[in-house]
């Protein structure tokens, strides 16, 4: 029959001026004599962009792909793209080959669908994955490739009969009557269908990308190993490069080393270079060669992954081949006479330590480890050029250099003009140890020159005690990283999702430690000490460095926010800090407030050792200290004693890290808003303190905020202690979710104090109006003795309730309506 | 009554305040101060400026130095001279007080 269709249909191709089905050459994009390869490669292409997935709801799209798919299966197969030649699509559906949409594509479609097919459910077992290097050269990785692997692996197929399967120990108990017990194990098993192994070989094409890079993987979903129980494994192809005997890449960069005659290189030469995929790139030189001279070509280095029209750059070092053998007296002469280099004496100097001249001038005049000697040459510098020098007490802008030539000293200004007009190439900074160039018109900076830079500046440091400064230089994986990520709009790296939108992660507890769990949720949740620690602002000067709050502290956030890692995790290290250096000692439970307080202690304690060793004239009263938890939780509290008698006023400030409120007995219900206001009203003080002034009695103390902290701990103070009985308040507190402080503050109260503070300065600090928001609540459920702590948490407008190892999401609703006992 | 006596004075002060690396520790405080101030963010802003009003090609340091110095240093806060003076001043009176004895 297979004879017959091809002649019926060659007579209906006379009848038909045009092929009334769709030109799949066009829809692919390749010529009619496109071999298979790049049929496959440009499908590949296509299939990407035109993915359903991609284009939700655009029907037009979907049809395209459908068209593109039939297309693709059209003239992958030797046939049926011979019959589509000939008769167009109407002849293939004539052939009737239809169904097996799919496995044409399976072999390379394992990547696509797993990808994309959603999270894996971690209860059903898998076999193991298979992970194989695939070894490429430098020519398939610039052209891509298509290596078609023979895999033989082993199925389970169907067999007849029934097997065990999802076998499992259980514990049984029995009673053995007279109230014992025997406990002992089970195995229980399922019955299922039973399954052998059979041999199974498949052809699979694994797509080698052009400007792939070693190390990318390319995964074949349920290729893997089999599970008698479950899902197969993946199999991952990861591509490594091997190595090549003329280029080297590194990035999208290749690097080539080419040596010419020593003739080529003091004349000039052109040459040729084959390149990875056979076209040639010319190199022209008219200049002097010197051995180790670079050359760039643009656009001829690897093709980048994502957009394969633009490519790195090829770099080209040159070598230089002296002459072997004997040159006659003649041939000297005639050299001499051309080079004229008669005058030239050699040079001797210490190549053996890099930069041994640059390191021995900052060691002399810029950081040297005898200060006396360099303020000699330093101080008083005048620049030659104007009377300017760096102790002018105008201090009109000096920086004074000095030349590298001929040792003359000059101010920014000047110094460009002195190097030009003598012609002397370079200048030093004596502040900084920078180098100036006549010929860039500026400071110029070398990787290799700013090592030795450093290391003479932290000798001088540690010299005098101070901390030795590091600088963070990217590592080869880093640059290889950045190379590859650059995207469309020019920026060097993309954002990650700025704001952390994951699930909110539990703690364990230890024993009784709901306490510490709440209060490190709270924290943790604090975008400014987030923030902070993330950052790894903290250098640790603490001895011994193990038993730091803060590194605790900076390790935990580190964890925490470890977006690879989901699963609750142990604070034990911090449990055991917190308990060799505080009272919070033992399994028995303690107070949230008393460990909030202790922490907030410790973390100062910490931070205040470490500036401490930055400066140590630093005045360490604790108003001026500067640490995170004092950035973020101080606030100061002023404490007014007016005397109704004398008028006499006496202002007292404190600092303070939280605000302790009392509830109002008798009450069954009244908002934080009122509480405060209790905190802050005057109070009328008995007669054990006296006015300073008058003596008279009946002082009136009166509490506001002087200033507020960034962010406010409330503390409402539920364990009433009573005479015999400790007793725990249940009045109801009612809270929004936002707070406004201003009312409580000194400014408010009092006669409007222009209140100066950190609010203008410097522009990117926001504004601090008294409006806050609330972002964690800690509940304490049960009575004095034995109760829980759980701990509401909001990230990103989602909150959660953690209940130390269990965190739920919970519609903000309920957190306002918490019958709050906050402690 | 030397007239070089005072001259000698202040370079001997200068000269134990390098050498004691009181110099070096003072520099680290007003650079620390100035960060925290966002001085430094200030002036990073007014380079950013600077670049975009010249163009990032053949822009030397000085250009940049002299187009940002004038504001730059307006506006470091009193806060911090002030701070920075008192350090510098206490300095010199113990270094005199020591020589006088």
């Amino acid at each position: 029959m297979r004879l017959i269709e091809p002649l019926l249909l060659g007579l209906a191709v006379f009848a038909e001026i045009v092929l009334s089905g769709r030109d799949f050459y066009k829809i692919l994009g390749v010529s009619r004599n496109a071999n298979a390869n790049q049929i496959k490669k440009a499908y590949r292409k296509l299939a990407k962009e035109l993915h359903p997935d991609k284009h939700h709801g655009d029907d037009s799209a979907h049809e395209k792909f459908q068209d593109l798919g039939a297309a693709y299966e059209t003239l992958s197969d030797k046939e049926k793209r011979a019959i589509y030649d000939r008769s167009g699509e109407e002849g293939v559906n004539k052939m009737g080959n239809g169904g097996g949409g799919h496995d044409p594509f399976s072999s390379f479609f394992g990547d696509f669908f797993g990808g994309g097919g959603g999270e894996r459910d971690e209860r059903v077992p898998r076999g193991a994955d298979v992970v194989v290097d695939l070894w490429v050269s430098l020519e398939e990785l610039y052209s891509g490739h298509f290596v078609e692997v023979k895999r033989k692996k082993a199925v389970y197929k169907a067999a007849s009969g029934t097997r065990q399967c999802n076998c499992r120990h259980e514990m049984r108990t029995e009673q053995m009557g007279m109230g014992r017990f025997q406990m002992y194990q089970v195995k229980v098993c399922d019955e299922c269908p039973n399954v052998k192994l059979a041999q199974e070989t498949r052809t699979l094409e694994v797509e080698v990308e052009s400007g792939a890079e070693d190390g990318d993987e390319q995964v074949f979903v349920g290729e893997g190993e089999p599970h008698v129980d479950g899902e197969p494994g993946d199999l991952k192809f990861r591509v490594r490069t091997q190595k090549h005997p003329r280029f080297e890449r590194k990035g999208d960069d290749l690097y080539t080393n080419v040596t010419v005659s020593l003739q080529d290189a003091l004349v000039g030469f052109s040459m040729e270079i084959d390149h990875l995929d056979g076209h040639k790139v010319q190199i022209v030189r008219e200049k002097v060669t010197w051995p180790g001279a670079r050359i760039k070509k643009k656009e001829e280095g690897m093709p980048s992954k994502e957009d394969s029209n633009t490519k790195g750059s090829l770099f080209i070092i040159f070598d230089v081949q002296f002459p072997k053998g004997e040159i006659s007296q003649i041939q000297k002469d005639a050299i001499m006479e051309i080079l004229q280099q008669q005058d030239v004496n050699p040079v001797i100097y210490n190549g053996y330590r890099p930069n041994y001249k640059y390191d021995a001038l900052l060691s002399h005049l810029v950081f040297p480890s005898d200060p006396t000697r360099t303020f000699k040459k330093r101080a008083f510098q005048l620049c030659a050029d104007c009377d300017e020098d760096e102790s002018s007490a105008k201090g009109t802008g000096v920086l004074i250099s000095v030349c590298l030539s001929c040792p003359t000293f000059h101010c920014l200004t000047h110094l460009l003009p002195h190097l030009r007009d003598a012609k002397h190439a370079f200048a030093l900074s004596l502040e900084t140890g920078y180098i100036y160039c006549l010929r860039c018109g500026d400071f110029v900076y070398d990787r290799l020159m700013e090592v030795t830079r450093m290391e003479a500046l932290n000798k001088l440091r540690s010299n005098l005690g101070l901390s030795v400064l590091s600088s963070w230089n990217p590592s080869d994986e880093d640059l290889s990283r950045l190379a590859r990520s650059k995207s469309s709009d020019g920026a060097v790296i993309r954002p990650r999702s700025i704001n952390y939108t994951g699930p909110v992660r539990g703690l364990v507890n230890m024993g009784n430690t709901c306490f510490m769990n709440c209060i490190l949720q709270s924290l943790l949740h604090s975008p400014s000490l987030r923030d902070f620690f993330l950052s790894h602002h903290h250098r640790c000067n603490n001895v011994p460095p193990t038993s730091c709050l803060v590194c605790e502290m900076q390790n935990a956030f580190q964890f925490f926010y470890n977006a690879n890692n989901r699963h609750s995790f142990v604070p034990h290290t911090m449990l055991h800090t917190v308990w060799t250096r505080s009272s919070l000692t033992g399994y028995s439970q303690h107070d949230a407030h008393e460990f909030f307080i202790t922490a907030i202690e410790m973390l100062h304690k910490d931070s205040r050792s470490e500036e401490a060793f930055k400066s140590p004239t630093l005045n360490h009263a604790s108003r001026d200290c500067k640490c995170i938890i004092d950035q973020l939780f101080t606030g100061q509290l002023q404490s007014d004693l007016f005397c109704l008698s004398c008028g006499n006023i006496s202002t007292k400030v404190d600092p303070c890290w939280d605000i302790s409120l009392n509830l109002p007995q008798g009450e069954r219900e009244l908002s934080l808003e009122r509480c405060l206001e209790g905190y802050v009203c005057s109070e009328v003080l008995d007669s054990s303190f006296p006015c300073s002034r008058c003596r008279s009695e009946g002082l009136q103390k009166q509490l506001s905020f002087l200033k507020t902290p960034v962010i406010c701990v409330l503390h409402l103070k539920r364990f009433e202690h009573d005479t015999h009985l400790r007793k725990k308040m249940t009045t109801r507190v009612t809270f929004a979710e936002k707070l406004d402080m201003s009312p409580y503050t000194t400014s408010c109260r009092k006669q409007p104090k222009l209140f100066d503070g950190k609010n203008g300065s410097a522009a990117h600090i926001n504004r601090r109006s008294f409006e806050y928001t609330l972002f964690a609540v800690v509940q304490h459920e049960g009575s004095l003795d034995s109760g829980h702590y759980t701990a509401f948490v909001r990230s990103n407008n989602t909150w959660y309730l953690c209940d130390d190892e269990r965190i739920r999401t919970v519609p903000v609703e309920k957190v306002r309506e918490l019958s709050r006992r906050r402690m | 009554i030397d007239p070089m006596a005072d001259e000698r004075l202040k370079e001997a002060v200068e000269m134990a305040f390098l050498a004691s690396g009181e110099r070096e520790r003072v520099r680290d405080l007003l650079e620390s101060r100035l960060r925290e101030h966002g001085w430094q963010f200030l002036v990073k802003q007014l380079c950013k400026e600077c670049i975009n009003n010249r163009g990032i090609e053949q822009l030397s340091f000085e250009e940049i130095y002299t187009d940002v110095r004038a504001e730059a240093r307006a506006k470091v806060p009193d806060e911090v001279k002030r701070e920075l003076l008192a350090i510098i001043s206490n300095f010199v009176r113990k270094e005199l007080q020591i020589d006088e004895m």
